[in-house]
Order: C-alpha cells, then structure tokens, then sequence
C-alpha cells in the first residue's frame, strides 16, 4: 500500500487556509461537509425542541401551555425545519465528506459552487426560524403548505415561501454538483457497478432531487403569486383549483420522501457487509431496486390525496402502484438479511443502528402499505396512524442511519476513535424510546385521533401519555450524541490503522486516518483500488 | 482539487502529467461543463414545465 504512504506524506503539508477564512471561502469538501452536518445538527436541536413542546401539550387532555395557532405554528415548523433544515442537509454533508473519498476523486467537481449551495442555508434557515416573530406567528396549516389556509397567514407566508426558494436553491444546485462529481470524476477504474452503494443511492436521490425540487419551487411560486398578484392558480374564486395544489406538491412530496431514505439504503449496505464480514449480498440487485424505487415514486403521488375525491380508476392506479413499490423494498430488505446470514457478526454501534434501521423502517413499510389500500386509507388518513407511519421511517429509519453513518466513519473524519460505551448508551436509549415514543401513536391513529391538533377528546389521554414521556427521554438521551462526537474529535483514542473496522471495504478506508485535507490528489492506483473494492 | 482561496495548487496536483490544478483532465473539465448544463437544463424544464402543466390544469 505505497500509495497511501504516499498521501500520508502529502498530508504532512496540508496547506489549510486559516481562521474564519477557512470557512467562509471554503471550496475543500471536507469543510463543506463538515459545515453541513453542523448546521443539521443545530436544526435538528431546534425542530427536536419544538418536537418537545407538542409532546408536552399533548402529554393530557386540556393542556392549555400554547393557544391552538402557536400549537399549529409549531407542528408546521417541525416538520418543515427536520425535513429541509435537518435530514437533507446531514445527507448532504455525508456526500461531500464520503462521495470524492469513495470515488477516488481530489474534491467534487464544482467546488465554488459547493460553498454557495452551503452557504445559503443560513439564511434560508434564519428566515424559516425568524418567521416565528413577526405579527401573526408562523405559518401553521402544516408543513405540506395547502391552499386557502396557507393564504391566510402574515407576512411568515412570503417568509416561508423565500426560505422554501433558497433551500430549493441550495438542493438542486448541490445535486447538480453531486450529479456531475460522480459522472466525471470517479478514479480510472472505478465503473459504475463498482461505485459503493453510499455512491450509488445518492447519484439516484440527486436526480430526484433535480427533477422535484423545482416542482415544489413552483408550486410555492403560484400560490406567492396567487396571493400578492393576483393570479388565480389555485383559487377556486379565480377559476383555478386548490387541488391541483395538492397534484403538483405530492409530485414533489413523494419523491421527497425518497430523498430522505435513499441515501440511508446506501448507508445500511455499506454498514452491514463490514461488520458481518461479507460482501454485500446481490449489489447489482441493490442498483436496480434503488433505480426501480426512484421510477415509481414519480407516480404514486395520489396516496396522499385518496380522500379528496378522485375517479376510482386514478384510486386504484396509486393504489397498485404503491403497492408495487413493496417489491423493490422487500428486495433491499430481502439483501439486508441475506448479508447477514452466517456473517461473523460483531455489533459495534453503527451495526446496533443498521439492525434496529432493519426492524424499524420495516415497520414504516408495512403501516404505509395499510395506508396504500384506498379503503382503510380512508379510515386512517388525517389521524396519528399516519402520524406513526412516516415518523418510523423517518425517525428510526433515516435518522437511525444519519447516527450509523457518523458513527461509522467518524473515526476515519477525525483518525479518533469515540466512547463505544457511551454510543451503545446512545443507541439502546434511542431504540427503546423511538418506538415508546411512536408506537402508541399506531393505536391513536387506529382509534380516531385526528392529527394537527392541540387538544383532544379524553379518551386519547392514556397513550398519549405513554408517547410523551418516550419523546420526552428520547429527546433526552439525542444530548448523548454531541457530545459523544465532540469528545471522540477532541480527545479521542487515536486509530492508528487505515481503518478501525476489520471488515470495512472502499476506497475511503485505503487512507489514511485522519483522512488528509486533500484526498486523492492522485487517482488510486489499480492495486489500491482492486484492494478497496467492494465485492 | 479546487484552488484554495490562495489560488494554490494542492500538493501533488501538478505532478500529475495533463492534470491541471484541480486534478482534472480536459476531457474532464470538458464533460464536466456538458454534465452541468444538461443537468441545470433538467431542473430549469421541470420548473417551467410544472408551472405551464398548472396552468393548463386551472383554467380549462
Ligand atoms: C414502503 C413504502 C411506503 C408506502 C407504501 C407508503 C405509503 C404512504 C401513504 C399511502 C401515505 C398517505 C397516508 C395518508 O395521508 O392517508 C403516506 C404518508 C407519508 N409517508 Fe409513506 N409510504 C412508504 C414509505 C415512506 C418512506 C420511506 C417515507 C420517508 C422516508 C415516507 C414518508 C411519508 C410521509 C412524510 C407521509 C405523510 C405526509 C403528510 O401527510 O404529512 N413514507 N405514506
Ligand atoms: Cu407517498
């Protein structure tokens, strides 16, 4: 392994810009990277609060801690900050850490570019957060933004509106570069069915994203315009249709959803194979399921609008092709389970979290597939059942796998090694009050409680109860979580080895620990790229 | 491998034959430029086309 040598050697004169410089006019990918990943981590702190205090107004029956429009305020924010202010941007940051060091590639492709796509998140997200204080509170008809009652906001609508602009900005310009550093800068040898899966999955969620975000930008555009200037796109007085609304932000929100979990599927496949010791179990399997995946969330969108009257036929068309979404799912799961079979399984914490990632998002699918079936979906929509279903993928799937990640390569980020101890702490408290937390909501949802609301018929009190005080401690015991990284990057036992996972593959394991400023300044060779080879 | 805001290369970046002081080859920076367009292009057609598509939808 010369050539690593090589790069520790180069890594001996990295030429750091320093001080605030360093940060603001950043184009290395592993700054931008870590930006990112700090700026989710805040949001996820400030949704997490907010999520606290609809738990808390919900902990019993006649709580009055809010008034009904800042309990509303804060479901809307929620939502909307742990969507574009928390999970994409961690996705983000993992690619701009991960992707060039995957690849083999010195940086991505448009690193100027890189640094605005970043940069103009802090705004977006100060204007989302400062929405909360201008007269008449936050926007609060939910974070899917449906009109009339988003019309019926002050000034926080055209506030939310800018800030939905600039983080569409941002996505789309970081997929573009994401798109173009894969197509382009991927090492002399590294062919597309060698790219790790980590690769794979978010050259994929790129293309979503290219393709929806700009609907979702539309959308929003036509209800600005619908308001301030008279267009008439979605108002019914006009001649438009506040339904057609709905059409074109599920084109977008479907798809969106699979932004969210499909760079966690990539993350998972990486995770498993290393720590059962085995090359991931059908990898061109995962390619073309993931691929499948992607093409039928363009057409499954009418599951979020059954009840709003649509021919029968249009019913039953979402209906099978949500449906038909199982398949490709079952397979990735089906794969999952398969790498683990007769593995020398070891269950450090991101395996703790990919296996309790296996269970749990598991969970998601089934509850949504009892929500694909047009019959009970009109029973259960507008309750906590789906309440329930997106929190398990979203909560114990992509933010279990955001955990995973961190904890898988964060000894190979800062060449330091975390409190294992610590971290399993972190895990079994999460894993047990992730689903105290939302298990209950299952049975609420089953039972009539309707969602978006701030008070409840007293019948609801019981469960209720029982998942606030799971929120309550698993909100808790996330404070474990910074402070487990900021003790690993400070004072961390230094790993000496290339990588601290025995049976870790891919070329971001062929260098050094901590990786060097600037990776792969030279392709990998054939050796070193036939040594980190995946399978 | 980007310039850095100094404008310098990144160490070894030279050394390497054609490469320039990114890193890239000019086939690179050349695909590179049409990957950018075709996929700006991608998002500028989904934009204006979900916007035309809405308006042909509401006023009917
Ligand atoms: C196994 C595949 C899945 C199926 C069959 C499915 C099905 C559904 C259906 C039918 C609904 C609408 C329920 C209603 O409003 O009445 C729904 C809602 C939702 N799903 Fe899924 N889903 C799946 C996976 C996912 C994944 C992977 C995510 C995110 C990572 C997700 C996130 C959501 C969200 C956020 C909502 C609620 C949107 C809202 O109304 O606020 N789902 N799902
Ligand atoms: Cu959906």
């Amino acid at each position: 392994m010369a050539e690593s040598h090589d790069i520790a050697v180069h890594a001996e004169h990295d030429h750091k810009p320093h001080g605030w410089r360093r940060w603001v006019f950043a184009t290395n990918h592993k700054d931008i990277g870590t930006m990112y990943l700090i700026a989710a981590g805040t949001m996820f702190l400030i949704g997490g609060l907010a999520a606290m205090a609809i738990r808390a107004q919900l902990f019993k029956s006649g709580m009055k801690l809010f008034d009904p429009a800042m309990f509303n305020s804060l479901t809307t924010m929620h939502g909307l900050i742990m969507i574009f202010g928390a999970i994409m941007p961690s996705w983000v940051g993992l690619a701009n850490w991960m992707i060039p060091m995957q690849i083999g590639a010195p940086d991505m492709a448009l690193p100027r570019l890189n640094n605005l796509s970043f940069w103009i998140l802090p705004f977006a997200f100060t204007l989302m957060i400062a929405s909360f204080f201008v007269p008449g509170g936050a926007v609060a008809g939910g974070w899917t933004m449906y009109p009339p009652l988003m019309q019926q906001f002050g000034d926080s609508f055209p506030m939310l509106i800018f800030a939905i602009h600039l983080m569409g900005i941002s996505s789309i310009l970081g997929a573009i570069n994401i798109v173009v550093t894969i197509m382009n800068l991927r090492a002399p040898g590294m062919s597309l069915l060698r790219m790790p899966l980590f690769v794979w999955t978010w050259l994929i969620t790129a293309y979503l994203l290219i393709a929806v975000m700009p609907v979702l930008a539309g959308a929003v555009t036509m209800q600005l315009t619908d308001h301030f200037f008279g267009t008439s796109f979605f108002n019914a007085a006009g001649g438009g249709d506040p339904v057609l609304f709905l059409h074109v932000f599920w084109f977008f929100g479907h798809p969106e959803v699979y932004i969210l979990i499909l760079p966690a599927f990539g993350v998972i496949s990486e995770i498993i194979p290393t720590f059962s010791r085995k090359p991931l179990f059908g990898y061109e399997a995962m390619v073309y399921a993931t691929a499948s995946i992607a093409f039928l969330s363009f057409i499954v969108w009418g599951h979020h609008m059954f009840t709003v009257g649509m021919p029968v036929a249009a019913q039953m068309f979402f209906m099978l092709s949500t449906m038909l979404i199982a398949v490709p799912t079952g397979v990735k799961v089906f794969n999952w389970t398969a790498t683990m079979w007769r593995g020398s399984l070891s269950f450090e914490p991101p395996m703790l979290f990919a296996i309790a990632f296996l269970f749990l998002f598991s969970i998601g699918g089934f509850s949504g597939l009892m929500l694909a079936l047009v019959p009970s979906d009109y029973q259960y929509h507008g309750t906590y059942f789906v309440v329930a279903h997106f929190h398990y993928v979203l909560v114990p799937g992509a933010v279990f796998a955001i955990f995973g990640a961190v904890y898988y390569w964060l000894p190979k980020w800062c060449g330091r090694m975390y409190d294992m101890r610590l971290a399993k702490w972190h895990f079994w408290l999460s894993v047990i009050f992730v689903n105290v937390l939302f298990f209950p909501q299952h049975f609420l949802g089953l039972a009539g409680m309707p969602r978006r609301i701030p008070d409840y018929a007293p019948q609801f009190t019981d469960w209720n109860m029982v998942s606030s005080i799971g929120g309550f401690i698993f909100g808790a015991s996330q404070v474990l979580f910074p402070y487990i990284v900021w003790k690993c990057v400070r004072s961390g036992k230094p790993v000496e080895a290339n990588s601290p996972w025995d049976g870790a593959h891919g070329l971001e394991w062929e260098l050094p620990s901590p990786a060097p400023y600037h990776s792969w300044t030279t392709p990998p060779s054939a050796a070193v790229l036939a040594h980190g080879a995946e399978h | 491998m980007a310039p850095n805001i100094e404008g310098e290369a990144p160490p070894g970046a030279q050394s390497a034959g054609r490469r320039d002081a990114r890193g890239l080859t000019a086939r690179q920076r050349r695909n590179v430029r049409i990957t950018t367009w075709v996929a700006s292009l991608i998002a500028l057609a989904f934009y204006i086309g979900f916007i035309v598509l809405t308006v042909s939808r509401a006023h009917r």
